[in-house]
């Protein structure tokens, strides 16, 4: 029936209440707290029952709870925005990460920083598609997925335990060949406060980074013939110097820090992005 | 089998993406923000509740699905009044020209019984096919097709008398 599917239109103008998402987000979390709860039972006397009782009847008593840290050390980061636009030129793809933790200061104050850097890069990407654009000729290349510009930013989760959190946005734009950049980001949940490769690694972080990039170097230099990075003799200025006060890195799962060179930033563009563990001897 | 954690995050991750998709069903129902708002709250904290009983997670779109339209078919019985189309709540512009017959059509949806109503929402508006109708309302595909035929020739006689 034709005209059933036509007031599909009418179904899906149905607008949209701006609390939808915070309303989603607290049920979301308001069960966090009672799971976590749950597995604690076991070891709880029966005070706790009650408690439990309370938690289950009534989501804003368990939100309340929320903030008690010794119930919570549960956080979990999830897509809170996907934003997808297909036309003849382009293809944008937008995946905006958030955080629920239990202290709701450090939630809130990492969920700015994603929130502005999201902005900062599809804002910057919307310029380079517009720069990008003027240089193609469409003419006889129209709607070919190959004249398209493409678009995308995304996170990826690194290490998310013992308060630690670590992840990276990416943002992928280009033609053809497309550039990827990585932002890195480590925050201890605890203080909310960004970890750094000094809290890691102690005073002369720089010292023993730096050394050991440049074995790394050497290394996967000397294994593959294919593997170039750039040097002194290059005349470029760009071969590895030693790390940037701003040094992208992240934790990994042996929390270990993995220092990141984005493409061009120390080796030519085929070598792509570059990842090195830095191993504390000392564990 | 996933671990638990890792089901709650398959959840949580299908729920945030799809949870506009959620409310346009639970206001379909009720016609009422709160109300729909309401739905789609109760629906997550019971799945989250009942996330043991998700055996994999290819059925997870039907399973949720079944608590959510379960959550309004409820509240719709509970609603001693019918709440009726109103064009403040729906983006849509009054130029079209069939937008009349169209709204007409929408409107007699609610006069279905609930069974029928919600074959033809899960059919027409969120385009399901016949399997997953009946995966959500666990009934067999025959009985599906059959209460898509009435409801489709129910709706027929609807807007007849209404012209």
């Amino acid at each position: 029936m034709k005209k059933i599917k036509e007031s599909k239109m009418i179904y899906e103008s149905i607008k949209i209440p701006e609390n939808l998402e915070y309303k989603v987000n607290n049920a979301l979390r308001t069960n966090k707290s009672r799971f976590y709860i749950n597995k604690v039972v076991t070891v709880c006397s029966s005070v706790c029952l009650l408690f439990i009782l309370l938690l289950n009847v009534n989501p804003s008593f368990a939100n309340a709870v929320n903030g008690i840290p010794v119930i919570g050390k549960i956080t979990s980061i999830f897509t809170i925005r996907e934003y997808f636009k297909e036309d003849d030129t382009e293809i944008i793809n937008v995946k905006e990460p958030a955080i629920i933790t239990n202290n709701k200061d450090v939630e809130e104050k990492i969920n700015n920083i994603i929130a502005n850097k999201i902005k900062d890069l599809e804002k910057e990407s919307e310029l380079s598609v517009d720069e990008i654009k003027k240089e193609i000729d469409y003419t006889d290349r129209k709607g070919s997925i190959y004249s398209k510009v493409n678009v995308r930013i995304d996170y990826e989760i690194k290490y998310n335990q013992n308060n630690i959190l670590s992840f990276v946005l990416i943002k992928e734009e280009g033609i053809n060949t497309t550039s990827k950049d990585l932002y890195t980001y480590n925050f201890n949940l605890e203080t909310g406060n960004e970890i750094t490769l000094e809290d890691l690694l102690g005073n002369n972080y720089e010292e023993i980074i730096n050394k050991e990039i440049k074995n790394q170097i050497a290394e996967r230099e000397a294994k593959d013939k294919n593997q170039l990075f750039f040097n002194k003799n290059d005349n470029i200025d760009n071969y590895f110097k030693g790390i940037s006060k701003n040094q992208n890195f992240y934790i990994n799962e042996n929390e270990n820090p993995v220092v990141v060179f984005n493409k061009y930033e120390i080796a030519p563009g085929y070598m792509g992005i570059q990842e090195f563990e830095i191993k504390d001897e000392e564990k | 089998m996933l671990a638990k954690n890792q089901l709650e995050k398959i959840l949580t991750e299908y729920v945030t993406e799809n949870k506009e998709k959620f409310y346009r069903m639970a206001f379909q129902y009720v016609k009422n923000e709160e109300q729909a708002l309401d739905i789609v709250q109760d629906a997550i904290i019971k799945a989250l509740t009942n996330l043991h009983k998700l055996k994999n997670e290819e059925y997870i779109k039907t399973w949720f699905y079944r608590i959510l339209i379960n959550e309004c078919l409820q509240a719709i019985k509970k609603n001693k009044k019918e709440n009726v189309f109103n064009i403040d709540e729906y983006n849509i512009s009054t130029k079209d020209e069939n937008i009349a017959e169209m709204i007409d059509l929408y409107s007699a949806i609610d006069k279905l019984n609930p069974k029928l109503r919600t074959v033809i929402v899960l059919r027409f508006f969120e385009s399901m096919s016949l399997e997953e109708i009946s995966q959500i309302t666990k009934v067999n595909i025959n009985t599906t097709k059959s209460r898509l035929y009435k409801a489709i020739k129910e709706l027929k006689i609807l807007i007849r008398k209404e012209n």
